[in-house]
């Protein structure tokens, strides 16, 4: 396919269907970005290894930055305007606001989206379920400390008020996309003093791992 | 108080500086070299216009309409904005084309018939030295841009006289600010004025620099900052500013540019990496006697805020402790690496690992515990510093070591008993400790904040402090309700936009909350002056405020012992930024110059701090996690406990990447993905201990937290590896590799 060509895709995008017209390659968050004026998923790498524009698709999250929007079609996709109705912030926006969970807030629309998945699946999550699932997204303000008390404080507070994007996939994910998501895995590791482990081998076996910009 | 920004940054509404730009924006992209060091040539402009009909401009350095060079000292505008004819560190721009986003991002160097000739680079501070080959810039033949030093009586002869003394050289390596945002922003032309929205730290010295840049007068530019995403220092510096200024000037319409992520990292400011060597002495009692210190500061290829990092670190490099003789030395040395510039700390944090190692041997050495040998030496009230500044006031270091006792020897304890039944995962207790001068080094400073209403009863708070997270907008509104006497909850605010508000000067060197703050508190007290006169009642009398939609219905009503005064807002004549009762307060914390040995009151105040951290290093892996640390901070008063809070763990969460992972190698992490930053399971669970000293300059007692709070988190940690292994890492920070090869050397 050439990289201009446009093709339809037809999407959940919080609660409403969307369709567009679009090259089925570009990024996801470029589109909700640059087409759809969702300008609340951040973009602070466009390569995976920040989590800024974490977003849930069928509940689970993504880095939007490696979603191609064609991956999107007959799926479920929130984003973080999808949170707050109606201008009522939801129990956990309420707890990043009350911690002190957003310091610069760049990090912030990420970090509530890789909780809100946490929180559809287990609404009274334990502290290391809530370190896992944070765990893909980078913060260089706070320390994580209050985003991690506010994650265990909506815990308490919204245990009877899952969202309603949560299990409503409509149908499995297409199996080109199944690469990606190994890498996503791969990536996710628990610390970076795995990561650097891991990288110090890699260096060993590849010592021109030299990056063009 | 929840942050008064605090609802838009968790709706995603928040706008920062790649969410906006006008619709008719152009798109710049900057070509940058690959080469540390390089000549270049550019063939054919005129055939990259004609490939591709999307480009309207290609700029060059000859296109500059002002001075090509910036820098944050107005007598050293070294660095282009594009440079020309030769490139001096990876990543430079020399050339930026303008157009269609898909066009300019097309444009190949093959297309523009750039050709490079690389030159051998500079790389290291012994190579900066050597002289073998060309100086990064011809006209500083040593490559020694700026020197700082200071000396207090005599250390040799202290030293010669000392029961102790311990010595040894680090070196750490070159950290990346990596706050989430990249740089971005857009510049439009409105007549003949320039209005740049972008993420800064320094709107108003923004201001200056693109007016120089352009030739054109600062009042013509007007810099509206969005919301910044993180800055940590890294944003004091100029990145899309001049380009995107300079394009919409000549071509008339808006230009907008964002920076990737690796352009971020390859064109923008590090923190110093540093060669040092330090000796410390003390008594058989354990008073220290003397301390030598010498750091070579790699500041790269140009000057950015190396001369203040040099400036900075001889005043603190012996750190919060009484020490009757001190001799120290910097140096900021030019090479062909990246500017490294302002990063939470200028200097200090390095210098500060070199400090309480030393602490450690000496206590060690004399066998004395060494927090006990800390609280020994902490300077106190009525000590003299190492510039001979007399401490008067707020001098919290004591308390906050002491404050950290229980928990010291109780978690010494629990590690030591740790060890007795683990052969290859040991733990260990460390301690690092902290001050930090508030405010420019031995330079006025001041800021100025001003508030307003108008005649709908509209109150309003023009902060040009600039706010990139740690809070500055919701203090800035505590300090003035509390001076005005009004709720915080009947204010608006205007941040930063150097149209609206006056200059508070730049958010670095920990300054905003004690000067910008102070001004707030004068600005307020001043427009409470002008109410109380206006109405004619007493000084302590209750001020209300009517707030309406409508024009001419806004009221003040001052409540006395007298009775109710009424001010119709709207009877006033309206003034600056329309309001109708406008209050101004200035601050310029006082201090005096250096001398030639550095001796003098650098600074107003200081913060105070110190840390313990408690380690598990891996011996057979040379992983080390950080289990927990403590941290007490006297921060004069606490204004907002929440941000101090997030101050202090987020410090304490650079602290520990600068200690065990962070590492910026040109070429090898240039990305997030090879360059490791703290996660959420990298962080140990902290416990925070308030100190409250009153700084009675300060706005209610208060001064700064934002870079003391990361300073003694590095020392700790490595005081930790240290205690549970016995080794010492002099390379930071300590990698797994680091710490296996040490322990492998030192045969554990």
């Amino acid at each position: 396919m050439s990289t201009t060509e446009k093709t339809t895709v037809s999407f959940i995008l919080n609660d409403l269907p969307q369709t567009l017209a679009v090259n089925p390659l570009r990024r996801f968050s470029d589109v909700l970005r640059e087409d759809l004026g969702l300008t609340g998923t951040k973009v602070g790498c466009d390569a995976g290894d920040c989590g800024a524009c974490t977003i849930l698709v069928d509940g689970e999250q993504r880095y939007a930055c490696l979603t191609a929007v064609g991956q999107l079609e007959g799926h479920n996709a929130r984003t973080v305007e999808g949170l707050a109705k109606n201008g009522d912030l939801t129990a956990l926006q309420q707890a990043f606001l009350d911690e002190g969970a957003a310091q610069c807030g760049i990090c912030t629309p990420g970090m509530l989206m890789a909780a809100q998945s946490l929180l559809d699946r287990t609404p009274n999550p334990t502290e290391p379920q809530v370190l896992d699932a944070l765990g893909g997204v980078l913060c260089r303000c706070t320390g994580y400390t209050k985003i991690v008390e506010a994650v265990l404080k909506a815990g308490q507070t919204s245990s009877s008020e899952p969202t309603p994007s949560s299990g409503s996939a409509v149908t499995h994910s297409a199996g080109f996309c199944v690469a990606v998501q190994v890498i996503q895995k791969l990536l996710k590791l628990y610390s970076k003093q795995d990561k650097l482990l891991l990288q110090n081998q890699l260096r060993h076996q590849d010592p021109l791992l030299v990056h063009a910009w | 108080m929840v942050k008064v920004d605090g609802k838009q940054k968790v709706t995603g509404e928040e706008i920062y500086s790649a969410d906006y730009t006008p619709e008719d924006s152009l798109w710049l992209r900057a070509i940058r070299s690959p080469h540390p060091r390089a000549k270049f040539t550019l063939a054919q402009p005129e055939k990259v216009l004609k490939k591709y009909p999307g480009i309207i401009k290609i700029l060059t350095a000859d296109d500059v309409t002002g001075n090509n060079g910036f820098g944050i000292y107005p007598h050293i505008k070294d660095q282009p904005v594009l440079a020309k004819d030769h490139v001096r560190f990876r990543g430079e721009a020399v050339v930026a084309l303008i157009g269609e986003r898909e066009n300019v991002e097309s444009v190949s160097e093959e297309d523009l018939g750039l050709t490079w000739e690389p030159l051998e680079a500079i790389r290291g501070c012994d190579a900066a030295l050597s002289g073998k080959l060309e100086p990064v810039q011809s006209e500083i033949v040593d490559n020694i841009l700026a020197e700082g030093f200071l000396k207090k009586n005599d250390v040799e002869k202290a030293f010669a006289e000392s029961f102790a003394v311990a010595e040894g050289v680090w070196t750490t390596s070159a950290v990346e600010h990596g706050y989430l945002e990249p740089e971005a922003g857009y510049a439009t032309k409105i007549g003949q004025r320039l209005e740049i929205f972008v993420c800064t730290q320094s709107p108003y010295m923004d201001q200056t620099e693109v007016a120089q840049f352009l030739g054109i007068e600062p009042g013509q530019v007007r810099i509206i900052p969005s919301a910044v995403g993180g800055g940590f220092g890294g944003k004091l510096d100029i990145s899309v500013q001049p380009l995107v200024a300079l394009a919409a000037w000549i071509l008339g319409r808006p230009v907008r540019s964002i920076y990737t992520r690796p352009e971020s990292m390859v064109s923008t400011t590090k923190r110093h990496p540093v060669q040092m060597s330090a000796r410390a002495g003390c008594s058989k009692d354990g008073k220290l006697t003397a301390y030598e210190y010498h750091g070579d500061f790699n500041t790269g290829a140009y000057a950015s805020w190396g001369p203040t990092v040099a400036d900075r670190v001889p005043v603190h490099c012996s750190g919060p402790y009484f020490v009757p003789n001190v001799l120290s030395q910097s140096r900021a040395l030019l090479t062909n690496e990246s500017p490294s510039g302002a990063f939470r700390g200028f200097g200090t944090p390095q210098a500060a690992i070199a400090n309480d190692a030393l602490l450690d041997v000496l206590a060690e050495k004399i066998g004395m515990d060494a927090l006990e040998f800390r609280i020994k030496n902490a300077l106190r009230k009525g000590d003299r510093t190492a510039t001979n500044q007399l401490l008067e006031n707020s001098v919290g270091q004591v308390e906050c070591l002491e404050s950290l006792k229980s928990r010291w020897v109780k978690w010494r304890k629990q590690a030591e008993d740790f060890n007795q039944n683990n052969k290859n995962v040991k733990r260990g207790v460390g301690c690092g400790s902290a001050w930090y001068g508030c405010g420019n080094t031995s330079l006025s400073n001041p800021s100025t904040i001003r508030v307003g209403i108008n005649g709908e009863g509209k109150l309003t708070l023009y902060n040009g402090a600039m706010d990139i997270g740690q809070g500055t907008n919701t203090i800035m509104v505590q300090i003035c309700a509390d001076a005005l006497g009004l709720p915080a909850s009947q204010f608006e605010y205007v941040m930063g936009d150097t149209d609206l508000t006056a200059d508070a000067g730049k958010t670095s060197a920990s300054r905003q909350a004690f000067v910008s703050g102070k001004a707030t508190q004068l600005a307020g007290e001043h427009l409470r002056g002008q109410i109380i006169q206006l109405a004619e009642a007493s000084e302590n009398a209750t001020l209300y405020l009517e707030q309406n939609g409508s024009v001419g219905s806004g009221k003040l009503i001052v409540e006395d012992e007298s009775g109710e005064h009424v001010i119709v807002l709207a009877d006033i004549l309206p003034q600056t930024n329309g309001d109708v009762l406008t209050g101004e307060g200035t601050f310029d914390p006082p201090t005096t110059t250096l001398d030639e040995n550095g001796q003098g009151s650098p600074y107003a105040t200081y913060g105070f701090g110190a840390h313990i951290a408690e380690v598990e290093v891996d011996t057979l892996l040379g992983t080390t996690k950080v289990l927990r640390l403590a941290a007490a901070h006297d921060v004069g008063k606490t204004i907002n406990p929440t941000q101090v809070e997030g101050q202090i763990q987020g410090g304490i969460a650079q602290g520990l990447g600068m200690a065990l992972m962070e590492e910026y190698v040109q070429c090898v992490s240039e990305n997030l993905h090879d360059y490791l930053m703290p996660t959420v399971g990298d962080m140990p669970e902290i416990e925070i201990i308030l100190i409250e000293d009153p700084e009675p300059l300060g706005p209610y007692g208060a001064k700064g937290i934002g870079e003391h709070a990361l300073i003694p988190t590095a020392p700790a940690i490595l005081a930790g590896i240290k205690h549970a292994t016995g080794i010492s890492i002099r390379h930071v920070p300590a990698t797994p590799d680091r710490v296996f090869t040490a322990l492998q050397e030192a045969g554990k």
